[in-house]
């Protein structure tokens, strides 16, 4: 696991003129826009950086050596996991920085509660996301996943569209349930909101092992 | 170390059916065309496919249930597979360091030096033999139990190729105790390295033997069409029409040598093993 996680770190920050343009772009984003909005643009170009590993695994036939190291299909996907979580990480604590600087070389007030509910709002966003790119990666490859990601964000759009065409039954309904999560303390609906994520991503993770143990090299 | 009964592996256009045995301390040799199989078998071996039939076991294990522990006991080199080309060779090492407690780093080192490849340079930058020697050194570098190479010196020119075949020797005389499995369409590379080969075509095994025998036994005889006709066929594995008439691969060179003065007999190399068997026909 830690040979593969010195892999990716270097394959992903090998190159010092991407690392010098993430911390101009972050910094760039949280003096122009809203700091707490360069927070987010860390996160998720952090998460970009860390699920390209796996478009260099997979690059000139990479999977068959890899896999013949001493590291097996569930090695594989949860250093995949640990890795993307580590840069997420990252990428917050990154993104927390950037603000706060921005914040103090626009002379504002540094609102480090605002940016660390941002901060936490993105990430398990984030990190459900890239669970969801690592499964399809791994089950269709880089070049073929685009089009699942396309089909599936099709998908997304026709379910939003299909909310959009109810909307006489859903608005009614609506502020009953405003009214309902309103009344529930605050820890218990983060929590199950977090909850669910987390349960999600495992079931992504479980997934993806399947995948990579059914696959063939 | 390695025990393949009856594999079999179907593909669209390609069929495997396999057997072999390879025990500790064996030098084994895997030869045929291109697309003969080899490829396939070794995969097998490491359990990057699956089989459809058959057994095929590693250390007694089927190798997709090797442990990452038990798979640090293989060294591997695979023909068109290898650390990406944006690593270098120090941060290879690095991870060799961190994923095989055996990985011998000062030795790894040393040979990197020796065989001049350079550290710090993405491994995208070097040249086909560097590949291929970086590709040896590695597995030969983590102390394995057994060692898989998959056509280490392929499309490579010869002095890459004798500094591959001399890296191999020497870790052979020093570690007798490993077992080998090398796979190769040259066949002259593997006449001073293996104890026994095993011939495959068409995904079909033709031939096992040990390499002493095929060079020992094995003869091509050349003759006119007359002297074909009156000569004992009983020992001819395969014929080749010939302009001058007919040149046959035999396993009974000797018989040949004592019995038949106007026959020219000549000691059959692994490439006339390949041609003939693959081409030949059968008697």
């Amino acid at each position: 696991m830690k040979g593969l996680l010195i892999k990716d770190f270097h394959l992903a920050f090998r190159n010092s003129r991407n690392l010098l343009m993430f911390v101009i772009i972050c910094l760039v984003m949280s003096l122009s826009l809203d700091p707490s909005f360069g927070v987010g643009y860390a996160i998720l170009l952090m998460g970009t950086i860390a699920l390209g590993t796996l478009t260099y695994d997979e690059f000139e036939n990479g999977f068959p050596f890899l896999m013949s190291l001493p590291a097996d299909a569930k090695t594989y996907v949860r250093e995949k996991f640990l890795f993307c979580f580590l840069c997420e990480l990252g990428g917050a604590i990154f993104g927390l920085a950037f603000a706060v600087l921005a914040s103090l070389i626009r002379g504002q007030q540094i609102v480090l509660g605002e940016y660390l509910s941002f901060a936490a709002g993105v990430l398990p966003a984030m990190l459900l996301m890239l669970a969801i790119m690592i499964a399809i990666q791994l089950k269709y490859g880089v070049e073929k996943s685009r089009l699942v990601m396309i089909l599936l964000y099709g998908g997304f759009a026709g379910i939003a569209v299909f909310i959009g065409a109810q909307k006489e039954k859903i608005i009614p309904v609506l502020p009953d349930i405003a009214a309902f999560l309103q009344k529930q303390p605050p820890v218990l609906l983060v929590g199950s909101l977090l909850l669910v994520l987390l349960l999600l991503i495992w079931l992504l993770y479980r997934l993806s092992v399947r995948i990579m143990e059914n696959k063939e090299f | 170390m390695i025990e393949i009964r009856d594999l079999n592996k179907k593909y669209k256009d390609f069929e495997l059916n396999i057997s072999l045995s390879i025990p500790k301390g064996r030098i084994s040799g895997l030869i045929g065309k291109n697309g003969a199989g080899k490829s396939t078998t070794i995969k097998a071996i490491l359990g990057l496919i699956r089989k459809d039939s058959g057994t095929v076991e590693v250390f007694g294990k089927d190798p997709r249930t090797l442990t990452p522990a038990e798979k640090q006991r293989i060294g591997v080199a695979l023909a068109e597979s290898g650390f990406s080309g944006y690593l270098n060779v120090r941060i290879v090492c690095t991870i060799l360091k961190n994923m095989y407690s055996r990985f011998d780093e000062a030795l790894f080192l040393k040979r990197c030096d020796e065989l001049r490849l350079p550290l710090d340079k993405q491994i995208r930058e070097f040249s086909t033999g560097m590949k291929a020697k970086l590709r040896v050194l590695t597995a030969l570098s983590v102390n394995a139990d057994l060692l898989v190479l998959d056509e280490p010196t392929a499309g490579l020119d010869v002095e890459a190729r004798n500094e591959i075949l001399d890296m191999l020797r020497t870790y052979m005389e020093q570690q007798p105790e490993t077992s080998v499995l090398i796979s190769s369409h040259i066949s002259s590379d593997l006449e001073n390295l293996c104890d026994d080969l095993y011939l495959i075509d068409n995904g079909k095994l033709l031939l096992h033997e040990d390499t002493d025998v095929v060079l020992d036994k094995y003869g091509v005889l050349k003759c006119d069409e007359e002297t074909f006709k009156t000569l004992d066929q009983h020992y001819l594995l395969r014929t080749v029409k010939e302009k001058y008439g007919y040149r046959c691969l035999t396993n009974e060179k000797q018989f040949y040598q004592e019995n038949c003065p106007g026959v020219v007999v000549e000691r059959a190399g692994i490439d006339d093993l390949i041609l003939m068997l693959t081409g030949g026909k059968k008697q």
